[in-house]
């Protein structure tokens, strides 16, 4: 704007085109930097929303892991329990088969082949008359949805 | 005088436009760049808290096999979604510290050897 609109009585000299753009302008500016705002801290949201998620769902996968991992230490190579080797060679196959990304039709296989690991495990639980191990799965998934609310949010990230 | 009036009055009026577009600018692009980022986030966290929840059920199931029900009960207090995920565990950007002492403290109790 030039120096003619302080003159009073004058009509100002406002280019209107000029006025909307500088609007536009400061609009776009605002637009940018709310985006990357919003952007920052919907990502960090998200991040822990994942986090949680991931843990909760993939504590029973860990478990299971650990209870092949350790049959196998235990049983691999004991002679008396070739049944036993078969059903874990089957539940190391259906454990590589998960994947921890979340993608679509991952989620859906992930679904449908932890169905098949507990199934597993509870054979081979019973076979060893070790029934408490696979009953024990439902304490692992419930420790996945323990937020003690009474705590201080802060020292959750 | 008149000059000066003026002249802090279109200061002003362009500080307040300035203001005003900027803020209706700011909430709208606030809006805009939430929903993806949200879902970028939760893909980029879920494999990272899976791969956490894995290593704590591993450590569960150890124990529980072993038959050592005080150090089970033990982990099953400790690690908890909320001991886990507590903020100590990782930097400023969220990303997990240190291996998560936490956990690399239960996995030393739990190694297979």
């Amino acid at each position: 704007m030039n120096s003619d609109t302080k003159l009073i009585g004058s009509i100002p000299d406002i280019d209107i085109d000029e006025t909307l753009n500088v609007e536009g302008q400061y609009y776009r500016e605002g637009v940018e930097s709310g985006l990357a705002q919003g952007a920052a801290d919907q990502y960090r949201d998200g991040l822990q929303y994942g986090y949680q998620t991931g843990y909760q769902r993939f504590l029973v996968v860990g478990y299971c892991k650990g209870l092949w991992e350790w049959w196998s230490y235990k049983y691999g190579d004991d002679k008396e329990h070739e049944r036993i080797k078969c059903h874990l060679n089957q539940l190391e196959t259906y454990l590589k088969e998960i994947d921890n990304s979340n993608d679509e039709a991952v989620v859906e296989k992930y679904e449908k082949t932890v169905i098949k690991i507990r199934n597993k495990i509870r054979v081979i639980a019973t076979v060893l008359k070790e029934p408490q191990l696979a009953k024990a799965i439902d304490d692992v998934i419930a420790i996945g949805g323990q937020v003690h609310l009474n705590e201080n949010p802060d020292d959750m990230w | 005088m008149l000059d000066d009036i003026w002249g802090e009055g279109e200061v002003s009026e362009t500080v307040e436009l300035k203001r005003r577009q900027h803020k209706k600018g700011y909430v709208d692009g606030v809006s805009q760049g939430q929903t993806a980022s949200l879902q970028q986030g939760f893909d980029s966290g879920y494999p990272t808290g899976a791969d956490l929840g894995t290593r704590v059920g591993r450590i569960l199931a150890i124990l529980k096999a072993r038959g050592d029900e005080d150090s089970y009960k033990q982990a099953i207090k400790e690690l908890g979604i909320s001991d886990v995920l507590k903020s100590t565990y990782f930097d400023g950007d969220l990303k997990v510290k240190d291996g998560h002492l936490l956990i690399e403290h239960w996995e030393k109790i739990v190694k297979i050897t």
